[in-house]
């Protein structure tokens, strides 16, 4: 009976032992392949192209200098329309038959609530996804690795910044009906209540539609001296277009995850003063050497593309994601790869810090506001003035 | 004595009851209980063993077999439900062969029943049993499978009615939105310049446009939950009134679909209304899908109800059969019990006959007539032992014990007779012993009558010596006397001439005086040899001097080199080439004590001269380089005078040292020893002075003689 499985054990034994059979699924001798789930299609695409960009200019640049460790980096990405069933989708084929090392650049919270998981129970890191919901920072998530500021810290400065610079007392909320909008609404809420002020009115919208009129009107109705919208940037756009329309010249204030360069486009005129919250570095501002690096990089993956706040922040993922692959060395595993970020040692990206630790996956905190101008360029707003 | 002695040897009697016949009676009797007991014992075990066998070799195995088939109907039946997990086909399709496993092996087992049961008929319910429970799982797992498909159809529809739902909202909300939009602001596009009148825009046709369009809304919300809801409807009966409340659902929906024909917008709201309504009425709609779900799950459940109920048939027969065989099996085994026990019951009587025959052989025979009549001859014998045998021995009965007995008496008889005679030969020995003392004293008295007469010879010839000697004596004294006159005459001669030396001449002077020198010289030595003889003669005459016997002081160290003296010239005198070292060592410790000077004197000479004689001998037959040595030592030790006189000369044989202290033995040619000089010695130091002689030689190397006199002088016999 025993004599049958000696052999079995014995090639156990070699395989535990053997260091090229040891490595992590996505890894090969000269290349680490990740993969994307985005809204790359469809209403909110701008967000998702702009997040590929990025990650796909940072690899593009460090296979350029030779790839990390000897091994250049992939990034296979698939569209899932800003829909959470198709994200699923998506993220099981690319974690079972791609077999990535890890998932990147994830755009969208309702999307993210239902591929993190999946992510999290093979192991595989989720790295950089494009929304600031408190679930995948509290309670920590080892395998999740963040960059960005959370939406209620986004919404947070949001307020300070309305009710400080503004003395607005008056605060109204367009929000998205999924988790990303309630999220946002919470976190508005909880502003609020901190300042002990209520909310005078809130409107939804379907997501992937821009059915915001009627949503409009509810909002109107509680007479707001500001809007905080909590959506996409189509219907941001139509929502501030009407508003306009309709007299409503409050301050219109987006969250970040609106995309700014969208929805600036979008507005066209109408876009004079809108604020957007950021949680990256101003994307114009060349006086940090990641800045500089970001244009080069971006310009010499693809001459035609413009700079913004989406694809930076999809640099800084892959930037970040480089960094931690050259601290783990040529033996690669996923394990490895998050023991970096749970260590605890800051990252040092072109002069912007990023600090993570035991019990704190997210590697940014700052939020600053901007404004969208006559010209429809953004400009860094410290302090918000009166329209 | 009155009784005569036996004359003939007793002869046992051979007898037809004796004790002999009576042991081989009982010992007979004891091996044939024990015979009986094993014979017993042996058909126990035959018997036993063949129960046994039945019991192992029949009933067990199928005991065993038919056990095994209760486990396996069980177990088939438990893997049914099994059966009708579609989530995983792996799993089914290794449930399946589980069961098939299972139902060869069920198969298998009922095959080897059928050799071991004695009633085969009862096995053909159960191997109907056993296909039937097969069949009813077959027709179950092919409804499983029917269902399987079923519910995957059904799941995709339902995917697919949540899409359309979808896409229906996402045309239908901005439609909405617009309308309401419209109605409240009168705004319809951005770059309207001003907004449509009250009038206009509250328009009976648009408020049914916007009615139709949130009736669509709700309508096509409503019949999603009910199709919803049909996809997992538990019952079947629920379906119907399901099916009806969506059919009224549809038909509004598509009324008010028609109220919406004529806006452009609603054009895209068409066909999604439709595939929406076709979900619930279409040809393989989520209802009839359903339907035939529950209508599956329903055969499933009469399937696993009959496959269980095959099972539990099953199951009772094999528990009747098990419970049949167990009956047979306890059979079997109580049949072995009854044969252990009887046997055990014969055994057990045997027992107690043997152990009462026993006793009965123990009490009767061997205490009373063997052991009592031993024990009384026994007695007797001891009594005999004692020397009492005067009471003649009593005997009873008629068997060995008796002729023990009778011989016993004989044998008393004899001894009366052999303690008569045995008195006569004890004095005949004690007439011996009387014998050989005086044989033995007359021995010693003529040894002693002989050494008397050596003694005798050896006095007369002491005698005569001194005789001699004595006459020597007066001759030397002149010689001596007058040749010291001589030379004192001599001297008054040259005196004279002194005092004419003048009237000679030189020459004459010269030769009177050489003259005068040889004179002197002469005389010198004539009595100076005188002195001599003087010396020697006074020894002869101290030595033959008859011993007193009495004690007086003596210097044992003078004494001795007295006696080295005398032996040396005595030896000297018979042979002038013969030269010898004499080494002495005489301990001053050693103080004058009372001894037979004359006695220990001769003793002394007598060793010294024997020693003296063999290394004369030895220098004789030795080569040259060879130093005779003769060495004396003397010294206290303890309170004992310790004398060695050692030889280096030829040694003694151990068989000649045994015997030269005995009287007359020598080694030396006739006439040359008289055997008696250490004989004597021996006499003088031991038995005279009390004290020790021994003799210690190793053959060609020495020879020493170990005197030991105590100090203070013990007066010997």
């Amino acid at each position: 009976m025993t004599n049958r499985f000696l052999p079995l054990a014995a090639l156990a034994i070699v395989a535990l032992t053997s260091p090229t059979l040891a490595s992590s699924p996505g890894v090969s001798d000269t290349a680490v392949v990740f993969g994307q789930t985005a809204a790359v299609e469809g209403p909110a695409r701008a967000l998702g192209i702009g997040m590929r960009l990025g990650i796909a200019a940072a690899f593009h640049e460090a296979n350029e200098n030779g790839g990390v460790h000897g091994r250049k980096l992939e990034l296979i990405t698939r569209n899932d329309n800003y829909e959470p069933e198709a994200a699923i989708e998506n993220a099981k084929r690319l974690i079972s038959d791609a077999e990535v090392f890890a998932l990147i650049g994830s755009v969208g919270t309702p999307t993210s609530r239902a591929t993190e998981p999946i992510a999290s129970e093979a192991g595989v890191p989720f790295i950089g996804a494009f929304t600031g919901a408190e679930f995948l920072r509290s309670p920590y998530r080892r395998t999740v690795i963040n960059i960005r500021a959370s939406y209620f810290q986004e919404t947070e400065e949001i307020v300070e910044r309305l009710t400080k610079d503004l003395n607005v007392k008056r605060i109204a909320v367009l929000y998205q009906d999924d988790s990303y909008g309630r999220a946002g609404l919470t976190g508005v809420r909880e502003a609020l209540d901190r300042r002990g002020i209520e909310l005078v009115s809130e409107g939804t919208y379907i997501r992937n539609t821009v059915a915001v009129k009627s949503a409009l009107l509810a909002i109107l109705a509680g007479k707001p001296d500001a809007v905080i919208v909590v959506g996409a940037y189509q219907p941001s756009a139509i929502f501030t277009q009407w508003a306009r329309k309709l007299g409503l010249d409050v301050p219109i204030v987006n969250i970040s995850f609106v995309g700014s360069m969208a929805l600036a486009n979008a507005l066209g005129e109408t876009g004079d003063g809108v604020v957007v919250s950021q949680v990256v570095p101003f994307p114009e501002d060349t006086s940090l050497p990641l800045i500089r690096e970001y244009h080069a990089a971006l310009t010499d993956f693809e001459e035609t593309a413009e700079a913004g706040f989406v694809s930076l922040e999809g640099y800084l993922a892959g930037r970040v994601t480089i960094a931690a692959l050259e601290r783990v060395g040529r033996e690669l595993t996923r394990e490895a790869f998050l023991e970096v970020f749970a260590s605890g040692e800051p990252f040092d990206i072109g002069g912007l810090r990023l600090t993570y630790g035991p019990d704190d996956n997210q590697g940014l905190d700052q939020v600053f506001l901007t404004t969208i101008g006559g010209d429809g360029a953004l400009s860094p707003t410290p302090r918000l003035d009166g329209p | 004595m009155s009784e005569a002695p036996a004359t003939s040897p007793i002869r046992a009697k051979r007898r037809f009851f004796g004790i002999r016949s009576r042991l081989y009676f009982a010992l007979g009797g004891a091996v044939s209980i024990t015979l009986a007991a094993s014979v017993i014992a042996w058909f126990t075990f035959l018997e036993v063993e063949s129960r046994q066998r039945q019991v192992t070799e029949d009933y067990l195995p199928a005991l065993t077999t038919a056990l095994h088939m209760a486990q396996r109907g069980t177990a088939i039946a438990a893997l049914a439900p099994k059966l009708l997990t579609f989530d995983d086909p792996v799993d089914r399709n290794y449930t399946r062969q589980q069961i098939a496993e299972e139902r060869r092996v069920l198969q298998e087992l009922a095959g080897r029943l059928h050799e071991l049961v004695a009633n085969p008929g009862q096995l053909d319910t159960i191997s109907s049993g056993v296909e039937s429970l097969a069949q009813a799982l077959e027709l179950l797992d092919q409804a499983a499978t029917a269902r399987a498909s079923l519910e995957a159809k059904l799941e995709s529809a339902a995917e697919a009615m949540q899409t359309t739902h979808r896409e229906l909202t996402s045309i239908l909300a901005p439609l909405i939105d617009d309308a309401a939009f419209y109605v409240i602001t009168g705004y319809r596009q951005l770059d309207d310049e001003e907004p449509a009148q009250t009038s206009e825009r509250a328009q009976t046709s648009e408020l049914l446009a916007f009615e139709a369009m949130t009736q669509i809304g709700a309508e096509a919300n409503l019949l999603l939950g009910l199709l919803s809801s049909a996809v997992y409807l538990p019952r079947v009966e629920f379906l119907q009134p399901t099916r009806e409340r969506f059919e009224a659902a549809a038909g509004k929906m598509n009324r008010a679909l028609q109220t919406l024909r004529s806006q452009p917008d609603a054009a895209g709201l068409d066909p999604l209304v439709e595939t929406l309504s076709n979900f619930g009425t279409g040809p393989e709609n989520i209802f009839a899908l359903r339907q035939r779900v529950l209508q599956q799950r329903d055969l499933e459940q009469t399937y696993i109800q009959e496959s269980r109920q095959y099972a539990e048939a099953l199951n009772l027969q094999v528990r009747r059969l098990v419970r049949q065989t167990e009956i047979d099996a306890i059979a079997g085994t109580a049949a072995v019990a009854r044969t252990i026990a009887t046997g055990r019951g014969l055994l057990l009587g045997l027992n107690l006959l043997s152990i009462f025959g026993a006793i009965l052989i123990a009490w009767l025979f061997v205490d009373r007539q063997l052991m009592r009549r031993l024990t009384a001859l026994a007695a007797k014998m001891r009594e005999m032992a004692a020397g009492d045998i005067t009471v003649p021995v009593e005997s009873s009965g008629n068997d060995e014990v008796t002729d023990m007995a009778a011989a016993l008496e004989v044998f008393r008889a004899h001894a009366l007779e052999v303690r008569r005679l045995n008195l006569v030969e004890k004095l005949a020995d004690e007439l011996n012993e009387k014998n050989v003392e005086l044989q033995d004293a007359f021995d010693q008295l003529k040894a002693a009558q002989e050494r008397i007469v050596t003694q005798e010879k050896l006095a007369s010839l002491g005698q005569l010596t001194a005789g001699i000697a004595h006459e020597i004596k007066n001759p030397l004294n002149f010689v001596n006397n007058f040749s010291g006159l001589s030379i004192d005459l001599i001297d008054e001669l040259r005196e004279q001439i002194e005092a004419a030396r003048a009237s000679v001449d030189e020459e004459t002077r010269a030769e009177i005086d050489d003259i005068l020198g040889d004179l002197t010289l002469n005389l010198s030595k004539i009595k100076e040899h005188g002195q001599r003889a003087d010396n020697i003669v006074r020894g002869m005459l101290d030595h033959s001097r008859e011993s007193t016997g009495e004690r007086e002081m003596t210097d044992v160290n003078a004494l001795l080199d007295e006696c080295i003296g005398l032996a040396y010239h005595g030896i000297r005198a018979q042979d002038k080439s013969f030269n010898v070292t004499i080494e002495k060592q005489l301990s001053d410790e050693i103080k004058p004590t009372m001894l037979v000077r004359q006695d220990l004197g001769r003793a002394f000479l007598n060793i010294l001269t024997n020693g003296l004689q063999a290394l004369q001998e030895k220098t004789k037959s030795a080569a040259n380089g060879f130093d005779p040595t003769i060495k004396v030592t003397s010294r206290l030790v303890d309170a004992w005078i310790e004398i060695r006189i050692r030889d280096n000369g030829p040694g003694i044989p151990d068989d000649v040292a045994e015997k030269i202290f005995t009287p007359f033995f020598t080694t030396k040619p006739t006439g040359v020893g008289t055997g008696l000089g250490l004989s004597i010695t021996y006499d003088i130091i031991v038995q005279q002075h009390g004290g020790r002689l021994d003799v210690v030689s190793e053959e060609g190397e020495f020879t020493e003689f170990v005197l030991e006199l105590p100090e203070k002088s013990v007066d010997a016999a």
